[in-house]
């Protein structure tokens, strides 16, 4: 009887000194939000296709300028490995957890603006959700060693 | 509450820790140890005994450290990060609030972790080593088992589990532990009443040295100890407390020290007849022997 009550009593420490942080989170994100939500974007991404328009692995970096991330990277399936500068990511709003953003896509004879979903996950994923030519696409990028 | 809750930047968090935990050696702990020998020498209690103890326990922690590091680099920090990225709560933001909570948490987990290391026999067998001291200084903190580092695993995971980050909470462990650290002395009796009521301090800390019958198994807390008071394990320090274990290993040899809880639990698995007695020696209390021998 002793052993459940002592687990009840912790339970309820543990409880109130975890749920106290996890309450007052929410004023912090608030504050972080103002000051600067993009910074968690900052960096290098990574972001890997298995799809029918592009099989490979196409690396990102995000610009703070113009909230923008541009291709640094391509490297195709069969291991060639290029720059390219025909794809673009700008970001029109972002909280610093989720936004909505504009893929740009541009070459010689196409010139593309696709609507996108993006969702930070965590400090290492970042989501991007869109349709293209009616597939619903998920891409999910990883956070690059700087 | 808006200071408590702002955004702290990383890097900060990161120095104050540092200076709290990384450097308190060399401007509290280690003046503290010299003030201690001081006083044995001036109350002509200074033996070659303690040189020998404390050398022995430089030893020891040499030895924990370069096992806590091999596990930290192959094992613990990768466990940390992959449950904080998989199975966690939301990330907290590094707030003081959250920095206040984690250590209280950490401290909390101190409590039931260094119980459990008291209560279950193969916890047991690894902090028998720090408890082996007959002397009580600052020198003793540092005398830890080879397994030390293992148990608080276990309640320090849930606390990655709830969202602090996993650095984090290495810090806050770190804190307590420098915390109880600066509790081993002789030199200091009892403090105020309102820091006795709230806080560990020497006197309670003494207690849990004892190997007087009334303080085995007391005063497990960290930082504060309302734990045990809620829990039901404190005790008062009343009588002069005897340092060490009830049976003492009368040895300063850092070897026999940092292993005789390993050598002690394989006596004692030897002479336990069974299968399930001897996995049960594991898990019951270290003087638990089996009903029917």
């Amino acid at each position: 009887m002793t052993g459940v009550k002592y687990f009840i009593i912790s339970f309820f420490i543990v409880g109130t000194l975890a749920g106290i942080p996890h309450y007052f989170a929410k004023d912090t994100t608030t504050e972080t939000e103002i000051l600067n939500p993009y910074e968690n974007l900052e960096g290098k991404w990574s972001a890997t296709f298995k799809s029918t328009f592009f099989k490979g692995i196409i690396h990102y970096k995000f610009n703070k300028e113009n909230n923008s991330f541009y291709i640094t990277r391509v490297i195709e399936e069969n291991g060639t490995d290029y720059r390219d500068n025909s794809l673009s990511l700008e970001l029109k709003e972002y909280n610093g957890t989720s936004g909505k953003g504009i893929y740009h896509y541009q070459d010689e004879k196409v010139k593309e603006k696709i609507k996108c979903e993006v969702t930070f996950k965590s400090p290492n994923k970042l989501k991007v959700i869109y349709n293209y030519k009616g597939y619903p696409i998920t891409e999910t990028w990883t956070k690059l060693k700087q | 509450m808006e200071n408590l809750t702002k955004l702290l930047n990383w890097e900060d968090v990161k120095g104050w820790f540092y200076v709290l935990n990384d450097l308190s050696i060399f401007y509290v702990i280690l003046p503290f140890f010299i003030v201690e020998l001081v006083r044995y020498t001036f109350l002509k209690q200074m033996s070659w005994d303690i040189i020998k103890d404390s050398i022995a326990n430089m030893i020891t922690f040499g030895a924990f450290v370069f096992i806590e590091y091999a596990l930290g680099i192959l094992f613990i920090t990768k466990l940390y990060f992959w449950v904080y990225e998989h199975i966690s709560l939301t990330h907290l933001p590094i707030t003081w609030i959250t920095i206040i909570c984690c250590i209280l948490l950490a401290d909390f987990a101190y409590y039931w972790d260094h119980r459990m290391m008291h209560r279950i026999g193969i916890g047991w067998v690894t902090h028998t080593v720090h408890h082996s001291s007959p002397h009580f200084n600052m020198s003793v903190a540092y005398r830890f088992g080879p397994l030390d580092a293992v148990f608080p695993l276990l309640f320090s995971l849930p606390i990655v589990m709830l969202g602090f980050n996993p650095i984090l909470v290495l810090f806050c462990e770190a804190f307590v532990q420098v915390f109880q650290t600066l509790l081993h002395t002789e030199a200091v009796g009892k403090l105020i009443k309102p820091i006795e009521a709230i806080f560990n301090t020497p006197s309670h800390h003494r207690v849990h040295h004892g190997s007087n019958r009334q303080y085995w198994d007391k005063n497990y807390a960290g930082i504060l100890i309302i734990w045990d008071k809620i829990f039901g394990t404190f005790e008062p320090e009343v009588e002069k407390v005897v340092f060490g274990v009830s049976e003492p290993i009368n040895s300063n040899n850092p070897i026999t020290v940092f292993f005789h809880g390993f050598t002690r639990f394989a006596d004692k698995l030897k002479n336990i007849k069974g299968f399930s007695n001897k996995l049960k020696a594991f898990v019951k209390p270290p003087d638990w022997e089996p009903s029917d021998e």
